[in-house]
């Protein structure tokens, strides 16, 4: 706890390496789409493994567990967020993101839906991306070296907001008019909070556990909003 | 789960037969996305699927082990003429038993005492068919699930294994392991790690002039354990 005189800064957790490798990756080239989705559909479940495919190339990445870890503590992160600043909407998680027409899909590691939600909030039916709205926010934690670049499928996939986490920091994308992503210094959606703090959070995640680091992050964000006031 | 080395780099020409070795091994696979996995990648030269109880492997082979594979397999046919036996070469076939959760594709396999059973067959049925006489596992890219306890399990009474070096051959025993030894019960007076020597000829010269010379060389040996 700080002294009420004291303003909240994000912790200066160090010595805690945030590079994550692939555990494992296997690149197969010459895929058809119906091939692209049965092996989709036959993955298992909660498998940990990410499909990427794009025009005939497919890439099967397993998830190592600091990846599992960083994505597990920024989704709680974006938790918070959204209950701070009172975003109507829901998460769908690791939803496969298809699209025939483009041959091209994937796995984000999380997604959200918050101004589109109303559209798709009671389809009655699976989200087929072929006429629905694409997410409004995808987090993408970036494996390094990946053999089928993912940044063009979702600047295809038209979601909006991109948060990819790679070399240790957080990058907030968002698409512009032409369609292409942009780096922001910020995220349209949650504007008073600078994305590179995230990172420090999630090392404290990775220290102190998820609780503390939520905990902390709380109070942040709850500064953070009464400062802007 | 079972961490497996990366290859150095990244194969910038699609298709599996780039001469990259990859390897995935997923855990917690049921038997039947086995089967939908295997049907996808079936038709894939140098594209290997290993089923072991919930544990897949999906692996490429390089192209040097696709090539011993073949030279090896001149050979074993080479032997089987000379030893006057039928013989059917199965390659790839795919051998599955789902009562034991098990599968793989072979590098090579053979039937020749049980051939007449196998004749027309294209694929392999264990309620209907034997299981090969010989299977020949080349090992230059290794399999990181346990193939010789999927060939014990399916009962292939005998495997040649080759590295690249040395060939060794395996034989099934009662208990459900693999003993070596230096020759095939299927081809007697034949010291059958030596076979690998002529494979060089097919480089240096060609693959008629390998069999050629291996042809000679087998009947000099039938002579001398003919005395």
């Amino acid at each position: 706890m700080t002294t009420s005189a004291a303003r909240i800064t994000a912790p200066t957790t160090t010595g805690v390496s945030l590079l994550i490798e692939p555990a494992q990756r296997f690149f197969l080239g010459d895929v058809t789409w119906d091939q692209y989705v049965a092996i989709s559909d036959a993955l298992p479940e909660r498998g940990n493994v990410h499909v990427t495919y794009d025009n005939g190339r497919l890439e099967l990445v397993s998830i190592s567990d600091l990846h599992e870890l960083v994505k597990y503590l920024l989704g709680r992160l974006l938790d918070i967020l959204i209950d701070e600043f009172e975003m109507d909407g829901n998460g769908y998680g690791q939803m496969t993101h298809r699209r025939k027409d483009l041959a091209k899909a994937l796995e984000a590691d999380a997604c959200y839906y918050f101004r589109s939600w109303m559209k798709i909030r009671n389809l009655g039916r699976r989200i087929d991306l072929s006429r629905d709205p694409p997410p409004d926010l995808a987090l993408e934690i970036d494996v390094t070296s990946s053999s089928i670049p993912r940044m063009p499928i979702y600047q295809k996939l038209g979601i909006r907001e991109l948060w990819r986490f790679k070399d240790e920091t957080v990058t907030v994308y968002v698409l512009n008019r032409q369609g292409k992503y942009k780096e922001m210094p910020r995220s349209p959606t949650f504007p008073l909070i600078p994305p590179g703090e995230l990172v420090s959070f999630v090392r404290l995640g990775i220290q102190e556990g998820g609780r503390v680091m939520a905990n902390s992050f709380k109070r942040w964000v709850q500064e953070k909003v009464a400062e802007s006031k | 789960m079972t961490t497996i080395t990366q290859p150095a780099t990244l194969p910038v020409s699609v298709g599996s037969s780039a001469g990259i070795d990859q390897r995935l091994v997923l855990n917690n696979v049921c038997w039947s996305d086995y089967i939908v996995l295997g049907k996808v990648f079936q038709d894939r030269p140098g594209l290997y699927v290993t089923f072991d109880r919930h544990r897949l492997e999906i692996m490429t082979t390089s192209i040097l082990h696709e090539k011993l594979k073949r030279r090896l397999g001149r050979l074993v046919e080479t032997l089987a003429e000379e030893f006057n036996l039928p013989v059917e070469s199965g390659g790839n076939m795919t051998f599955q038993r789902q009562d034991l959760e098990r599968g793989l594709e072979a590098d090579d396999c053979f039937w020749m005492q049980h051939q007449p059973q196998i004749r027309g067959r294209t694929d392999w049925d264990p309620d209907r068919d034997p299981p090969p006489d010989l299977a020949v596992e080349i090992e230059i890219t290794r399999s990181a699930l346990d193939r010789m306890a999927i060939y014990a399990a399916i009962r292939v009474p005998e495997v040649w294994r080759y590295d690249g070096v040395s060939l060794v051959v395996h034989l099934l025993q009662a208990d459900g392991t693999y003993r070596t030894a230096t020759e095939s019960p299927t081809f007697p007076g034949i010291p059958i790690g030596e076979i690998v020597r002529f494979i060089p000829l097919a480089d240096t010269e060609d693959l008629l002039a390998m069999v050629r010379t291996f042809r000679a060389w087998v009947w000099e040996q039938l002579g001398k354990s003919e005395g």
